[in-house]
């Protein structure tokens, strides 16, 4: 009991000893030897603990975003795939504007009235070049109305329904066109071939014709009005005896892309 | 020998994980390793073992936290020294007394830092901010009473393995 008491006592004083040499003292701190020394033996693993604590609490704080990431990476796609198709659509929308705005700059330099269609179908097959438009008899469309795009002739209308009417591309087999030579004024006939490139005959051997010459209606069959683009010259045929001279004309217009047209309603020649 | 070095060998590592984890949680007040240990090997070994590891525990607290050497030794000291005391008249093995002992050691261990640093005027008296941070220090030293007893009889167990003839020093829980 006494050796306890003894024991208490010692560190007791020894304990206020420390503290009253460091209350004196003017930082109120001095480690001393002994205590820099475990300092300097205990700092190295305090600062490998901190170390592996704070990966630990990395890899934690990771495993518990783990759930809100996913829950943010889902909403985030979904985020893109609508924007994807918003993006989509207003690229659609830019590009359908454009090509209005091109038929509708066309449609003021047309004589008569126009009137806008919609590309609602096409032949699927490769022996006839044919198109169905969103246009009727309701809304004036009779047969043989001219149709053409931003960029010249696209056809004429074959067959009328009370809401849609077919057109028949000047490429098809069974069209052909009265057109004019631009520059150098000599008359043919183009005629589709049911391929991408017309044919333009009954050009006189006489005349010189230059490769990309332009093709132009004629009007003189009362069809088509006068002038409308058709195409232009790529490339000349002349058989030896033959009375007349060919040209292979590719049409103005991008007849495999057509989305939407002018039906030339007003202006006919043929009323 | 292994007597001096497993207490030390504890001591120093509640010490430092005292620093490096516990102190760095986010919350107000962490738990004390080195009161549990303290408190512990107190109650298990009795009065004078207590107030050796009390001091030596308090001091290592002073070295790590920067305060002025003195204040947690004495405060240290004074808790091993209780629990070496109330050794004969505590039950430690019961199931809620190792709770129930820690829960009152932390109190007392934060009245005597207050008393001694009272007395010195160290520091700024800050009981309510203690009193506040209170109830979470003592919830978090109670849960972990019974764990750091089960290390501090291992390391009773590892020193009597290795030194039989000193286990007379030691006293066998019941």
């Amino acid at each position: 009991m006494r050796r306890r008491v003894v024991l208490v006592a010692i560190l007791m004083v020894a304990a206020l000893v420390l503290l009253t040499s460091q209350v004196r003292l003017p930082e109120r701190r001095a480690v001393g030897p002994i205590g820099s020394m475990l300092l300097a033996v205990l700092a190295p693993a305090q600062g490998v603990l901190a170390r592996a604590g704070d990966a630990v609490a990395r890899f934690w704080r990771l495993y518990t975003e783990i759930g809100r990431l996913r829950a943010e990476n889902t909403r985030l796609r979904e985020e893109v795939e609508r924007l994807s198709g918003d993006v989509a659509r207003l690229r659609e929308q830019a590009q359908a504007t454009q090509r209005l705005e091109r038929l509708l700059a066309f449609r003021q330099q047309s004589p008569g009235r126009a009137l806008g269609a919609r590309v609602i179908g096409r032949d699927g097959s490769q022996w006839f070049s044919v198109i169905l438009v969103d246009r009727g008899a309701l809304d004036g469309v009779r047969r043989n109305d001219p149709v053409v795009g931003a960029e010249g002739l696209v056809g004429r209308v074959l067959t009328v329904t009370p809401t849609t009417a077919q057109v028949l591309l000047i490429t098809d087999a069974r069209s052909a066109v009265g057109v004019i030579l631009q520059q150098s004024r000599e008359a043919g006939v183009a005629e589709g071939q049911g391929q991408a490139l017309l044919r333009l005959k009954y050009l006189s051997r006489a005349r010189e014709i230059a490769l990309g010459e332009v093709v132009v209606t004629a009007g003189q069959a009362g069809l088509f009005p006068r002038g409308l683009p058709v195409g232009t010259v790529v490339s000349l045929v002349r058989e030896q005896g033959a009375l007349y001279q060919e040209a292979a004309v590719r049409p103005a217009v991008r007849l495999d892309h057509l989305e939407e047209v002018l039906i030339l309603i007003e202006g006919r020649s043929d009323r | 020998m292994m007597r001096i070095v497993l207490p030390g060998v504890l001591l120093a590592a509640a010490a430092v994980i005292d620093g490096a984890w516990l102190a760095r949680l986010p919350l107000p007040v962490g738990p004390d390793l080195l009161l549990l240990i303290v408190v512990t090997s107190g109650i298990r070994r009795g009065l004078e073992t207590g107030a050796v590891l009390g001091a030596a525990a308090g001091y290592l607290r002073d070295l790590m936290s920067g305060s002025p050497l003195g204040v947690f030794t004495l405060a240290y000291l004074a808790v091993g020294v209780a629990a070496g005391a109330v050794m004969s008249s505590i039950d430690f093995d019961q199931p809620v007394a190792p709770a129930i002992t820690t829960a009152v050691a932390t109190i007392l261990l934060q009245v005597a830092v207050g008393v001694v640093v009272a007395m010195t005027g160290l520091s700024r008296l800050q009981w309510l901010e203690v009193a506040q941070a209170l109830p979470l220090a003592i919830a978090m030293n109670a849960l972990l009473a019974r764990p750091t007893d089960a290390v501090v009889r291992w390391a009773d167990r590892m020193a009597r393995r290795r030194h039989p003839a000193k286990a007379i020093g030691f006293r066998v829980p019941r």
